[in-house]
């Protein structure tokens, strides 16, 4: 099975995407996601843009089998939709993979049940009153009255259906390119659309939509489609309950700002790879005082 | 408050939910403030379990009406939705079971992981579920010791000595996990 990460800079640029502690946590955090999942996968890539690139294998040293710029092509696309550079990770996948966010660490590996599969998620969660995340009818608004109108069938029909899910993506992938080409790009499309491209500019929410886009609408499409997901997990309950025997960490949303965990993974990363882990604190540390974490603008990178 | 007032006032607010579709949310507002109630002075008011979900499930059968508003004529909903502020839109999600006393027993040194979240609009059926479950859970424990154990328990959402009051409690599920992430302590 193939492992892929993607990493669009622009929104990370912005603050858009990203909610770490700080900018070296977030780099720690790469170098532990990569370096587990090297030890169970038979091949790894990188999906980024030049700067991406930059950061993740020129300072950091991060080793892929394949690296691709195809992230530059977003380089004029709106940066509060981040979920475009996963999505259009997933559209260029030539063979069965495993998308892993930079923030789920596989201490084992994911069982055969998801690598054989057609489809594989993280967990289905449920969709619930008045999600920000979520708030499909919102979007549906904003499309028909100050967009291009066109919402696609597997979105309309599944807003109908009696009990609707979102499919969490810390990992996502699996063998059925083509359906997972035609969500994608399909997802794509929506967002990208020149009359979308402000639709949704009055919604005060609009970057907590990135998760309707990508988990809603794949629940949607799997659904329309007749594809089943394969889920880690049965549920978000299960996840929590469960992730320790799966040997599996996301750290999700908020958890990004945990100091206490941020300094273990630090603890973690310069135990099992310090050469790499060197590497990161040169690229934040004034090597005067050692003691002043810089940020990246500082630093000089990602400008 | 007696048992018997809470509960009328209840019966008044699910009765009187569609026909006072705009004060529905202070309605809501003001059950909340009921549960709160309740919850702080179990005591003053045993055995309600019941009763209270009898008059909740009302209040759902209620809100379901907005629903079929919703589904069935778009501009009523609109005018219902508008004049609620979204209420019928809570209608429009199903019941979901929310496993508050699972998490808490396998955790109750952690901090209660609902704490951060900002209050929004709580849903009735969510309220409803919860009590559900552990009416549930009453009915099904067969041990005597047990079963008394859990009838002392207070019946509110777990959080130690300090009970959050309903009316600040914001109901997540989603990124209820995000306080402590999935997994961590393999890190």
């Amino acid at each position: 099975m193939h492992a892929v990460w993607s990493f669009w800079t622009a929104p990370y640029r912005a603050r858009k995407g990203f909610g770490w502690k700080h900018e070296r946590f977030h780099c720690l955090s790469w170098l532990l996601s990569v370096g587990l999942a090297q030890r169970h996968f038979d091949s790894l890539s990188l999906h980024t843009d030049d700067a991406g690139a930059g950061l993740l294998v020129d300072q950091l040293g991060l080793g892929f089998d394949k690296l691709s710029l195809s992230l530059n092509s977003l380089d004029s696309a709106d940066p509060d939709w981040w979920i475009q550079g996963k999505l259009l990770t997933y559209a260029e996948q030539e063979k069965p993979f495993v998308h892993i966010d930079c923030d789920v660490y596989l201490f084992k590996p994911l069982p055969e049940r998801l690598t054989s599969a057609a489809v594989l998620a993280q967990n289905p969660e449920t969709i619930e009153p008045l999600s920000p995340w979520y708030d499909a009818e919102a979007c549906e608004t904003a499309i028909r009255n100050c967009g291009d109108g066109h919402i696609p069938p597997e979105w309309t029909k599944y807003r109908a259906a009696p009990e609707q899910l979102a499919a969490c993506c810390g990992i996502f992938g699996g063998h059925s390119l083509d359906f997972i080409r035609d969500y994608s790009s399909s997802v794509l499309r929506i967002l990208q659309a020149p009359g979308n491209r402000h639709a949704f500019d009055h919604l005060n929410t609009k970057r907590q939509l990135n998760p309707l886009f990508e988990q809603y609408l794949l629940a949607a499409w799997a659904e329309y489609h007749g594809v089943r997901i394969e889920y880690l997990f049965s549920s978000f309950d299960n996840a929590f309950l469960e992730a320790e025997d799966a040997g599996f960490t996301h750290l999700m949303a908020e958890a990004k700002l945990d100091g206490g965990l941020a300094a273990r993974i630090e603890k973690r990363v310069a135990r099992e790879w310090p050469e790499a882990y060197e590497r990161c604190q040169a690229l934040f540390f004034n090597r005067v005082d050692g003691t002043v974490p810089l940020t990246l603008h500082e630093r000089g990178s990602l400008v | 408050m007696t048992r018997e007032e809470l509960l009328t006032e209840l019966a008044e607010l699910a009765g009187s939910a569609t026909q006072r579709a705009g004060p529905l949310r202070s309605g809501l507002e003001e059950l909340h403030g009921l549960l709160d109630d309740y919850w702080f002075d179990r005591k003053s008011f045993p055995a309600t379990n019941t009763a209270l979900l009898s008059v909740l499930s009302d209040l759902t059968r209620k809100m379901d009406h907005l629903r079929e508003g919703w589904d069935y004529n778009q501009a009523t909903a609109q005018g219902v939705y508008e004049k609620t502020g979204g209420m019928a839109r809570i209608s429009d999600s199903l019941p979901q079971v929310f496993n508050v006393a699972k998490l808490h027993k396998m955790g109750k040194d952690r901090e209660p992981w609902w704490h951060k979240e900002a209050i929004t609009l709580p849903s009735v059926h969510e309220m409803i579920s919860y009590l559900d479950m552990r009416w549930k859970e009453l009915e099904q424990e067969t041990d005597p010791t047990r079963l008394r154990a859990l009838q002392e328990l207070p019946p509110s959402f777990p959080s130690g000595n300090n009970p959050t009051p309903f009316s600040e409690i914001g109901f997540r599920t989603r990124y209820g996990y995000a306080d402590t992430g999935i997994g961590t302590a393999l890190i």
